[in-house]
């Protein structure tokens, strides 16, 4: 009588459970189609913003043309994350197919004057080699011109008074993003005083952009 | 030549079966069976070596009622040199069959 107690609780218990389980996974795949089209939309802004400020507009676009095609509100989520991981790869494409901005500057007759960067994505092991003790910051770096400039050679001075000179091409094939925006001015080499910049607001048409 | 793969292969040869027709991001990634994310690196790098060329669809948005798609078209460079890639990728994999690659011959 007890075994046959048990057993029927047992059973039941196993449909009431199965029911529950039956419930929230609909409630889950629903809010999962619910949420889909906006964590889409999410995740496509947000790997737009991985990639250099150039390219964002285009490929922001591309992408929702490209969701737009998509039937689905999972396989637009599952389109959407596939584009967030590969936006690393993306922008290392892209940064490499630019030419540099600055490459097309007259750099012999003009300096660069107060210009702020930006600096990603920098692993520890390039941290050490730039000479930084830690992980780099926009605050490290300011970018100026070597007194002999070659095209994109580009000279780096750490707040911490080490002085690094690079090739920016070769910072971008590392993977490091810099970018900034500042002046071009005229400069008088003889007196060697730099003029003062005046902008505090990056100009609509800045010349070295990445 | 640049650094062949499967995934760079496949989208080659994606692009050859009509070498004259645009198509946009997605498509390609149908046609050549590749992952959606995976088509726009090999997009941006096929472009920056002057294979693929690539312009906004000739629409209004707003009249469309969707955004304007981007679509890419092999340049006659890349279409040749496509199809010399396709050819070695062949060869590697034991395939000799240069006429199977439409427009070689």
């Amino acid at each position: 009588m007890t075994t046959n107690v048990l057993g029927l609780v047992a059973v039941l218990t196993g449909i009431i459970t199965a029911w529950l389980v039956g419930i929230a996974i609909n409630l889950v795949s629903e809010q999962i189609s619910t949420m889909a089209p906006r964590w889409a939309t999410i995740s496509l802004h947000a790997a737009a913003r991985r990639l250099p400020a150039s390219a964002r507009d285009r490929y922001a676009e591309e992408w929702a043309a490209d969701l737009d095609v998509i039937d689905g509100p999972v396989a637009r989520l599952w389109f959407a994350c596939r584009v967030w991981i590969s936006a690393r790869s993306l922008r290392r494409e892209w940064l490499r197919a630019q030419p540099s901005a600055i490459a097309t500057l007259d750099l012999r007759r003009r300096r660069l004057v107060s210009v702020t960067v930006k600096v990603e994505d920098v692993d520890a092991a390039e941290a050490v080699l730039l000479g930084l003790g830690h992980r780099p910051t926009r605050f490290d770096l300011s970018v100026g011109q070597p007194d002999s400039p070659t095209v994109d050679r580009i000279q780096l001075d750490f707040t911490h008074g080490v002085t690094k000179t690079a090739v920016l091409n070769d910072l971008h094939s590392k993977g490091i993003e810099v970018w900034g925006w500042g002046e071009l001015v005229p400069w008088d080499r003889a007196t060697g005083v730099e003029p003062e910049c005046s902008r505090a607001e990056p100009p609509d048409d800045w010349f070295f952009g990445r | 030549m640049p650094r062949s793969s499967f995934a760079r292969t496949a989208l080659l040869a994606a692009f050859l079966e009509d070498p004259t027709e645009p198509a946009y991001g997605l498509d390609l990634a149908k046609r050549a069976d590749l992952a959606s994310g995976t088509i726009y690196p090999l997009l941006a790098r096929m472009e920056g070596d002057g294979w693929v060329t690539s312009e906004w669809e000739d629409t209004d948005p707003v009249d469309a009622g969707r955004p304007r798609r981007r679509y890419y078209r092999l340049t006659p460079d890349g279409a040749r040199a496509a199809r010399a890639e396709l050819t070695a990728a062949q060869r590697r994999i034991g395939m000799v069959n240069p006429n199977a690659i439409g427009g070689l011959a």
